[in-house]
């Protein structure tokens, strides 16, 4: 079996990012997404994509058509009947996961692949919602998506060898490399992101560093694309939380404790870029 | 490559001060590199000249420049003597709390008052060197990192007897170097460290542990949080003997789990595989050199 046609549960946020990579990769994407609103906002979000990269220069004007051509979306689940992988993409509730894991399953064909694209939940759990455990997987893009060139790609305990050589086979074909990683809290990226972070929200809580030497010394010292305070205004301080916390509960070591900092700024309602300050402020325009 | 007025000190022609000599010479200043043996003099001018070759070849200076560079601005010595009309002389001797007192003993015998005294310890109390320096109000730390040569970031972290003025001195002399100096407070590791050491600490522990091979990990470090380097490469760099050192110095004073070094440190010590620079560590390496041009 080759993967031709692809689904995607959930058109918000990464969703849209994903129909874009997959959609833009030359294969035809079907998107649902139960919440009409969610799909209007999802499909002007992906024009706007569309319309970005060739603004930049990254995409040919006369692909523009095309691309739109191969999307089709809709809140009616049977429009995934006759994908061959399916990209789970919706908020990060395990509930929801678990659920829409056993519907899909009632709609796909047995040998269509159902992936997850949890970042803090068992893949096994949720992969075992499916009536073939064995097709399905956990696929974990890694954030700014267009930008991240990889995919974790997650063996849950039931995943058959030939599902996942299918899967990073499909993933090299949209352009991105994989690692293949167990199904244990963090994957890799994680697992080792997640700590620092924390360290650094808690060494800048304890007043031994400002904002600004400590990003200017971690970004410059080490190279990273960004320091840890700009990076975490910029993917949101409340997503940072809800990591940090589904880990921990899983994996209850201190070092992915939930830092205080963060807990008091998100009741705070600062939560970075998206609400116009997290650690540094932002205007509208920025 | 403007002549600046004073001249530099750099104490030790290791690593780190043969790349901060190449940092200060390429700045213009007259740079005084004091070792305390001839051979191991000679090593470092040697690793200087073979990185200024390089920086000709990439069109980074010309002929001219390096031979200004080398031949006027660099002076190798053995004695301290020389190090009379220094404004600032830097130390990059071992990790070692007496050889650095020592060294600055050695140096305030012979250094007019107002030279300022820097410490470039990675892991050590700047309060503690600065105490029996001789000058404890003029003497502060400025951690440059590895390579020194390539890297523009310097951590600079004051004593508590460090003066205002020694501090702001400082930071000036970092425009003029033209690296970019960075405040930091004075607890173990300061930032670089602190967070670094712990990170690859993390990284060795969970490869023990069987969560990914050493390729995988470095994979998706880099490809998926945009990290110029994996941790393995990285400490296939700096050396396990220095992360064994570095992590232990952090680890008493701390007593902080994360700095504590995971048992393959220790293992791989043993066995010689300390990286690039004896050529098996994480990854296996042929010919060495100095990094950068
Ligand atoms: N290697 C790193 O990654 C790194 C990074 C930042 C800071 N540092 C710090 O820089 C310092 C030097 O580290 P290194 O890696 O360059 O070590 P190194 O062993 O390469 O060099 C130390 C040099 O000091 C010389 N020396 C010792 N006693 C001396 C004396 N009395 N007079 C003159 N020279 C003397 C030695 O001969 C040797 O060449 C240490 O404090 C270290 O913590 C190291």
């Amino acid at each position: 079996m080759k993967i031709e046609k692809v689904g995607i549960a959930g058109f918000e946020g990464p969703g849209v990012e994903i129909a874009y990579i997959v959609a833009g990769a030359g294969y035809p994407v079907a998107v649902w997404d139960a919440d009409k609103q969610a799909l209007d906002r999802g499909k002007n979000a992906f024009n706007q994509f569309v319309d970005r990269a060739i603004e930049s220069g990254t995409l040919e004007k006369e692909k523009k058509e095309q691309i739109l051509s191969q999307l089709t979306s809709g809140a009616d689940v049977t429009l995934l009947k006759d994908v061959d992988l399916v990209i789970e993409s919706l908020s990060d509730d395990l509930d929801l996961k678990n659920k829409v894991f056993s519907d899909l399953s009632d709609v796909v064909r047995t040998d269509t692949v159902l992936a997850t694209t949890t970042s803090c939940h068992s893949v096994t759990e949720i992969s075992n919602n499916a009536t073939n455990p064995e097709r399905a997987l956990g696929m974990h893009f890694l954030k700014p998506l267009l930008e991240r060139k990889l995919v974790e790609v997650v063996r849950a305990l039931n995943s058959s060898q030939e599902t996942i050589d299918l899967v990073v086979d499909f993933c090299s074909k949209i352009g991105k490399e994989t690692v293949v990683a167990k199904d244990s809290p963090g994957f890799i990226v994680n697992y080792f992101f997640v700590p620092y972070m924390n360290q650094a929200l808690n060494y800048y809580d304890h007043g031994l560093g400002d904002k600004k030497g400590l990003d200017t010394a971690l970004k410059m010292g080490l190279g990273y694309p960004k320091g840890p305070l700009s990076l975490i205004d910029q993917s949101g301080l409340n997503d940072h939380l809800h990591l940090t916390s589904q880990l921990y509960d899983r994996l209850k070591d201190p070092l992915f404790a939930p830092p205080p900092i963060l807990k008091r700024m998100v009741d705070g309602g600062k939560l970075g870029k998206k609400s116009g300050q997290g650690f540094y402020k932002y205007d509208e325009n920025s | 490559m403007s002549d600046q007025e004073k001249s530099v000190g750099v104490l030790g022609a290791g690593t780190m001060g043969s790349g901060i000599a190449i940092v200060s010479a390429r700045a213009g200043f007259k740079t005084i590199l004091v070792e305390r043996d001839k051979e191991t003099l000679d090593k470092g001018l040697d690793l200087i000249d073979r990185f200024f070759v390089k920086s000709v070849k990439k069109g980074k200076m010309t002929p001219e420049q390096k031979d200004l560079v080398m031949k006027k601005n660099l002076i190798g010595t053995l004695k301290y003597e020389d190090l009379t009309d220094c404004e600032f002389v830097i130390e990059a001797v071992f990790e070692d709390l007496e050889t650095k007192k020592q060294v600055f003993c050695q140096a305030n015998e012979v250094c007019p008052p107002e030279t300022i005294f820097a410490s470039n310890t990675s892991t050590l109390s700047v309060t503690s060197i600065a105490a029996d320096s001789g000058r404890p109000d003029r003497t502060i730390g400025v951690h440059f990192c590895l390579p020194a040569q390539v890297m523009k970031l310097v951590e600079v972290t004051r004593g508590i007897q460090t003066s205002d003025e020694t501090y702001d001195r400082t930071m000036e002399f970092g425009k003029k170097l033209n690296q970019v100096f960075v405040t930091t407070v004075e607890t173990p590791g300061f930032i670089l460290n602190h967070f670094i050491v712990a990170f690859n600490n993390s990284c060795i522990k969970a490869y023990e542990e069987g969560l990914a091979s050493v390729e995988d990990i470095d994979k998706a470090i880099k490809l998926g949080l945009g990290y110029p380097m994996g941790p393995f490469e990285l400490l296939d760099y700096i050396g396990m003997d220095t992360q064994l050192q570095v992590s232990l110095a952090l680890f008493e004073q701390v007593q902080d789990q994360r700095f504590w070094p995971p048992p393959l440190v220790r293992r791989m010590v043993d066995a010689g595989h300390l990286g690039r620079k004896t050529g098996k560590g994480f990854y296996e390496y042929k010919g060495a050199g100095m990094f950068g041009a």
